[in-house]
């Protein structure tokens, strides 16, 4: 061989490379013993084998046969490129199905079926044998082989009672409520209702802003036989005021004399079924004076513009702030910055159950079943109203279809619950749709301003933020969103000097609340977008801008919180394969002239889990029965997402006890202690740290009374624990043990609250204890003259710290992902104009591309087995990278979010008449 | 008041009704077959659907008189005893579902889609033919994967359709 060296650079796993090669010199030669990549067999060096197969621009070759001196500029991928620090679903699929035995040929099998997989993600047989044709297995016959690879993008989910005893966590158990779900047995808001029970209709304000007095209820009454009674705010026995944060409660359940919304509750009607199903509403005695109204936060501010709460001066509910450094000194001394200005909408959370429920008495207790996400502050609420102690208001939680925020707040609960007390009558009530889009709270709209500043080298020195969040009649959860979006408005990357500023402004709008992300989604649009015109400017690819300003370990925050487990940037890096690809399909179908433009885009996400710099306990109880079953306490209500089968995963290979023994008793509020609620992406991490720790707790107990060491393993049998430890084996008979107070023969009950503290004035401490991280990759294509957005496929790699049950993670995923959509594209609420589901738009199935889901497990070191929550993550970074890859195709920027074809268009219009 | 008959899941039920009554009231508040959601009474969501004289019709959009001698089938009426229908399997072990409120007019749109369609699905004919269906919580996919999975075990005739 010639003595002659050749420089080459290429790309390997996409990480760019140069190598001293010489001329005839094989690429696997140069990966293994240049670039000490040895995950790339040799087996033969003839091209026989297979088992150095690689990936060179997206075709399998052996890299023994190819020269790497004629690769410059080429992309290889190997098999240390198919995993994103955990395992891909391919290489899972491998162990699952027993696939590798030696393990000489897996790399070159892996990576030809990982592009195979890539084409077609559902091959047949035939097609996994064409694609392998080349590499020689000596040791599985092959079977194995097919199996995985047909397998390894199925879902593999199995029953509780498969799932070995200890590995629950991690496993995909079939979630433990999910059949009476598939067979119609589940019980929602409307499916109960007592024979006896009463209706209720509720008199709605018709104007943004009106006085009214209410008439002649004793005629009303009298001319419509069938009609019981008419409440108004008159007739509340307590405090007429509720609100999911108790200092800033300011919601009347029945308004008093003024509305402030349009669909604001004045009256309740109750009557006997049939009476209230044929009542003309229109006939009520109500008389209205609409007053001066504003609906956005501009207009409230005008200084003739009435407060529309005593002491909230200029209508400003409260204000969120955080500043670290000197942002101004930053900005001004910026190499490049870049500023801009978005608006998003109001977006209605549309769960496909609309509100419903009843009241009846149990004795002198007040018993409430609905559908809610918070029973324990349903219950607070609705006894401040009713002048109730807590303790004779029981709350049951009947399945959710949906939540996504709103049934946070009550709804019926405190009407339903009047009548009932007042009657003595059992009283139920199923919202319209229409009811529910009017009266139930919707996602902030925002008005958004930021500046952000880089040096030459292409770090973020400072930003500037400031957000006026349209909180509309009441407060809800507006504090919330004005105090969280400060503290995430940089998004996950280093920004040393610092400021954001979030207001809740009143408006005569719908009551704006708790949304999947608390205002978090609307910020990250702001930020992200800024990033791509940033990246721009300096000239650098848009995913390496951003995978170089990315938090790490040990980084301090806005806040000035220290980070650890942080996996925002293995969420980045494991996007850059695709990111090459989508980048040079968009290329290739960009290259001639037609109407539709290809785009990419990407968006990061971060999260912190929980309530912001406030408690928010969750207690867990546990319970071994006489008869050996494990009852769980979980109150940590499941509208959904899977609370009911991961806490239960937790809570089983913390005690040790397997998973098909384990029986859940719900959230109801006179059984179960309270697990704080459904929200801030808190229950797999609040809820199930407290699982965790009742389970070892129980196993404590357990074994303490068998008096063996925690190496004992504990079964059941037959009503008897049964605990081996070596070749020691107890039977303990659980019926013979006296049952405590609680009805259990064992039993555990523990509290978890994050450890978080106060802000300060600057917003400096540590608001969260956990974190969760995630990063997008949106591929579109716009049509240039309709102004239409088709999406092609979207790469989402979320860092979740563990997976406790990963496919109820990828369900969260593309969920949220479809949600994401829908703020992004299409998702505009009108008060007065769309309060329907024909006029107000959702994805529907044509709507949602493929979604690649990459789950990346950086443990958290305070989660339990290292989890984070991700229940709102999936959702934030869908909009920008959208907006991004539209930006990408048709060069414009969207400043009003829904980015809708008309606004699409006119922007390309304004570009085009610009030029 | 109008009296009217038909067979619901198997079952001859009658009931008297008013004219305007829907056939969804009638099978919730008179039968209390229950399983059948209604997300918007206004036929955009699906969560109502049933199959009516073996066809998947939106049961808010029909009145209950119009169902005068039919044969109704809810999702009550899906499994044999404690097996479950291929569908309700397949969808419960895809994870069709996340809060369960759409899966029953889901889980009836898609038997009837399947017995449409003997020779198979591809996933585009099962996209296309949801389109009156919404779910706010999955994105879709995993029902789709049940679908399919369904209509493939329904084809062989396997009983599982994992």
């Amino acid at each position: 061989m010639s003595a002659e060296r050749l420089s080459v650079s290429f790309e390997v796993n996409g990480e760019p490379v140069v190598a001293e090669v010489s001329p005839l010199q094989r690429l696997s030669s140069v990966l293994r013993d240049g670039l000490g990549l040895t995950g790339t067999k040799v087996g033969c060096d003839a091209g026989d084998c297979g088992a150095c197969s690689v990936e060179v621009d997206g075709a399998v070759v052996c890299a023994c046969l190819v020269p790497a001196a004629g690769l410059s500029g080429s992309r290889v991928r190997t098999v240390e490129g198919l995993s994103n620090g955990s395992l891909s679903a391919l290489q899972e699929s491998f162990l699952r199905h027993g696939a590798a035995q030696c393990g000489i040929c897996t790399p070159g099998v892996l990576v030809s079926a990982a592009a195979l997989l890539e084409k077609n993600p559902a091959p047949s047989e035939t097609e996994v044998q064409d694609a392998l044709g080349g590499v020689l297995c000596r040791c599985t016959g092959y079977r194995k082989i097919i199996d995985a690879v047909m397998n390894a993008n199925r879902s593999v989910a199995s029953d509780a009672a498969m799932v070995e005893q200890g590995r629950a966590v991690g496993a995909s158990p079939i979630r433990l409520d999910g059949e009476r779900k598939v067979s119609g047995a589940e019980v929602f808001g409307a499916d109960e209702r007592p024979a006896d029970a009463l209706s209720v209709a509720v008199v709605r304000s018709p104007h943004w802003h009106a006085d009214f007095e209410i008439g002649d209820t004793e005629a009303f009454i009298a001319a419509h036989p069938g009609i019981v009674a008419v409440f108004t705010a008159a007739d509340i026995p307590g405090e007429n005021r509720f609100g999911v944060i108790p200092p800033f409660a300011d919601q009347p359940a029945l308004a008093g004399g003024r509305a402030r919304f349009r669909g604001e509750a004045v009256a309740l009607i109750a009557g006997e079924r049939a009476a209230i199903e044929a009542l003309d509403m229109d006939a009520f005695p109500v008389s209205w004076k609409a007053l001066p109204h504003a609906l956005t936060p501009d207009e409230a501010r005008r200084p003739d513009f009435p407060d529309l709460h005593e002491g909230r001066t200029g209508n400003q509910l409260t204000q969120g702030f955080v500043e670290s450094g000197d942002p101004e000194a930053a900005l001004a001394g910026a190499f490049v910055s870049v500023s801009g200005e978005i608006e998003t909408s109001y977006v209605e959370h549309a769960y496909i159950e609309p509100e419903a429920g009843f009241a009846a008495m149990e004795g002198d207790t007040l018993v409430i079943k609905a559908c809610t996400q918070a029973p324990y502050m349903d219950r607070d609420d609705t006894a401040r109203v009713l002048g109730l102690p807590p303790e004779r208001v029981r709350i049951v939680p009947l399945a959710a279809g949906g939540g996504f925020g709103s049934k946070l707040d009550i709804s019926l609960q405190p009407l339903v619950g009047l009548v009932t007390l007042k009657t003595g009558r059992p009283a139920a009530m199923v919202y319209t749709r229409g009811d529910s889009m009017r009266s139930t709270t919707k996602r902030h709209p925002a008005a958004m301003r930021a500046s952000i500043g880089a040096d030459a080298a292409g770090r973020v020195t400072g930003m500037v933020f400031e957000g006026d969040f349209n909180t509309g009649a009441y407060a809800s959860w507006g504090p919330t969103v004005a105090n969280r979006v400060p503290v995430h408005a940089s998004g996950p990357y280093r920004t040393p000097n610092y400021r954001a500023t979030g207001r809740a402004i009143h408006t005569n709008g719908p009551v704006s609340g708790a949304f999947r992300g608390f205002g978090v989604p609307q910020a990250t649009i702001m930020q992200e977008t800024l990033y791509d015109r940033l990246a721009e400017k300096l000239g650098r690819d848009r995913l390496a801008f951003r995978i170089d300003n990315a938090l790490v370990d040990g980084d301090r925050t806005t806040c000035g919180q220290a980070l650890s487990g942080v996996g925002i940037r293995d969420c980045l890096e494991a996007l850059k394969p695709h990111w090459a690809r989508a980048q040079a399909e968009a290329d290739s179908a960009n290259a001639g002239d037609g109407r539709l433009r290809r785009g990419i885009g990407v968006a990061s996400c971060w999260y912190g889990c929980g309530n912001t710099a406030l408690p928010n306990p969750s207690k867990i109880r546990v319970g071994v029965t006489a008869s050996g079953a494990v009852m769980l306490h979980q109150g940590a209500v499941d509208i959904g997402q899977g609370s009911n089968t991961v806490v239960t995963q937790i809570c089983a290979d913390a005690s040790g006890l397997p998973l098909s023994a384990f029986q859940l008793v719900g959230g109801d509020t006179g059984v179960t202690p309270d697990a704080g609620k459904t929200s801030a992406s808190r229950q797999t991490y609040v809820t199930g740290k407290a699982a965790e720790k009742a389970g070892r707790a129980l196993r404590e107990k357990i074994l303490r009374f068998a008096n063996v060491s925690d190496a004992a393993v504990i079964g059941l049998e037959d009503g008897a624990l049964v605990i081996r430890e070596g070749a020691v084996r107890r039977r303990v008979e659980l019926a013979e043990i006296e049952a405590g107070s609680d009805g259990y023969a064992f039993c555990a009950e523990e509290t978890y609250d994050p450890p978080t503290t106060a802000l300060d004035g600057k917003g400096q401490g540590v608001p969260y204890a956990v974190y969760g991280y995630g990063a997008q990759l949106v591929e579109l294509e716009v049509d240039t003259t309709l102004g239409t957005v088709r999406l092609l496929r979207i790469v989402a790699a979320h860092d979740v710290g563990r997976a406790i049950n990963p496919l109820l993670v990828e369900g969260q995923i593309e969920g949220g992902i479809a949600q994401g959509i829908g703020l992004a594209l299409m998702e505009e609420y009108v008060p007065g104009r769309t309060e329907n589901l024909h006029d107000y738009l959702i994805p529907t199935i044509g709507d949602v591309p493929p979604i690649e889901t990459i789950l990346v497990e950086v443990p958290d070191p305070e989660g339990p087995f290292g989890a984070k929550g991700l229940g709102e993550h999936v959702l934030i970074p869908t909009a920008p990278a959208i907006l991004n890859a539209i930006r990408h195709a048709v060069g414009v920027e969207v400043t009003k979010v829904p980015a809708t074809p008309s606004r699409i268009l006119a922007a390309i219009r304004a570009r085009e008449a610009g030029q | 008041m109008t009296n009217v008959t038909m067979t619901v899941n198997g079952q001859k039920v009658s009931g008297s009704v008013e004219g305007r009554t829907l056939l969804v009231q009638f099978l919730r508040d008179t039968l209390g077959l229950t399983g059948t959601h209604v997300g918007c009474d206004t036929s955009q969501c699906g969560a109502c659907t049933i199959h009516l004289d073996g066809k998947s019709v939106k049961a808010c959009s029909l009145l209950a008189v119009q169902a005068e001698g039919a044969e109704i089938t809810t999702i009550e009426g899906l499994a044999e005893g404690d097996v479950l229908h291929p569908v309700q399997a397949a969808f419960k072990e895809h994870h069709g579902l996340q809060c369960g409120f759409c899966t029953p007019g889901m889980i009836m749109a898609a038997t009837d889609m399947i017995r449409r369609h003997p020779e198979g699905l591809d996933e585009g004919t099962v996209r296309e033919e949801l389109e009156g269906n919404i779910c706010r919580c999955t994105g879709y996919h995993n029902i789709v994967k049940a679908i399919m999975a369904a209509s493939e075990a329904v084809k062989t005739g396997s009983t599982k359709a994992a």
